[in-house]
């Protein structure tokens, strides 16, 4: 996996727009994807567990 | 060596990537649904789905405006299969929401997030409907779904929805498939979309 350096990035849409190439070019990115999404749904599963309870005590 | 992030083939999109668990989520709840009815995933788990890194709580997904012994019978598979309803806990209960075109939520039960934005389509619902009956076929691994042409998924989300969320999705599917996106494609779906902003 290579990054090439870019002098360009000022924004967070130049940010979307550098990651989408980077992908589009190469499907390593994804593994971080991946990473990153799974970890997010981990999380707030975990927050909500915590919260409302499970099994018969789930109550919202 | 890797691989570019998708290919076209055959007209299908397939996305060169593991899938991760919104995508068994998703998958498990669209076996069910597809045996009752015809669906759509639309908005942001179409730019998930194809790289964008942001969290989402809900997974929007357009389906047939049913009638309500067939809603009931789709309820009763989904809360068999370890889902539960927002809305309700019968069919019966749940279908005035159908009946009037709202939309329900569906999670596994004990759970919250992630969960199903379960949209009810009918002709009445123009821009819905069309992209409702013109779909386009996108796999990751084993897992095949539908989902609205892609050049309408952008123009959707830089008109009607326009938050910058969306913008930004727009922005990720205007460059990860600029190989593939079709001039005329925009200009068709154009005036469809802007009757839905009105």
């Amino acid at each position: 996996m290579t990054i090439n350096k870019s002098k360009e990035l000022l924004t967070e849409f130049d940010y979307v727009e550098f990651y989408a190439k980077k992908l589009r070019e190469d499907n390593s990115f994804f593994v971080q994807q991946k990473s990153l999404i799974d970890s997010q749904l981990k999380s707030s599963i975990s927050v909500f567990r915590n919260a409302f309870g499970t099994g018969e005590e789930f109550n919202i | 060596m890797n691989e570019k992030g998708y290919e076209l083939k055959d007209e299908t999109i397939i996305v060169h990537r593991e899938l991760n668990e919104l995508d068994f989520f998703v998958r498990d709840f669209l076996e069910i649904l597809k045996k009752h009815s015809d669906y759509l995933v639309v908005s942001g788990f179409v730019s998930i789905s194809t790289g964008r890194t942001r969290g989402t709580e809900d997974v929007d997904v357009l389906f047939s405006k049913l009638e309500e012994k067939e809603f009931e019978k789709l309820f009763n598979e989904l809360s068999e299969n370890g889902f539960w309803c927002y809305q309700g806990d019968s069919g019966k209960e749940v279908y005035d929401y159908i009946k009037n075109l709202n939309n329900v939520r569906f999670a596994r039960k004990n759970q919250i997030f992630p969960n199903i934005e379960l949209i009810p389509v009918d002709k009445t619902r123009k821009a819905k409907f069309f992209e409702f009956t013109h779909s386009q076929k996108i796999r990751i691994g084993d897992f095949e779904f539908k989902i609205p042409p892609i050049e309408f998924e952008i123009l959707y989300k830089e008109i009607v929805l326009a938050g910058k969320k969306d913008t930004d999705d727009a922005k990720h599917l205007r460059t990860f498939f600029a190989e593939i996106l079709r001039a005329e494609k925009f200009k068709e779906f154009k005036p469809i979309i802007n009757q839905e902003k009105k």
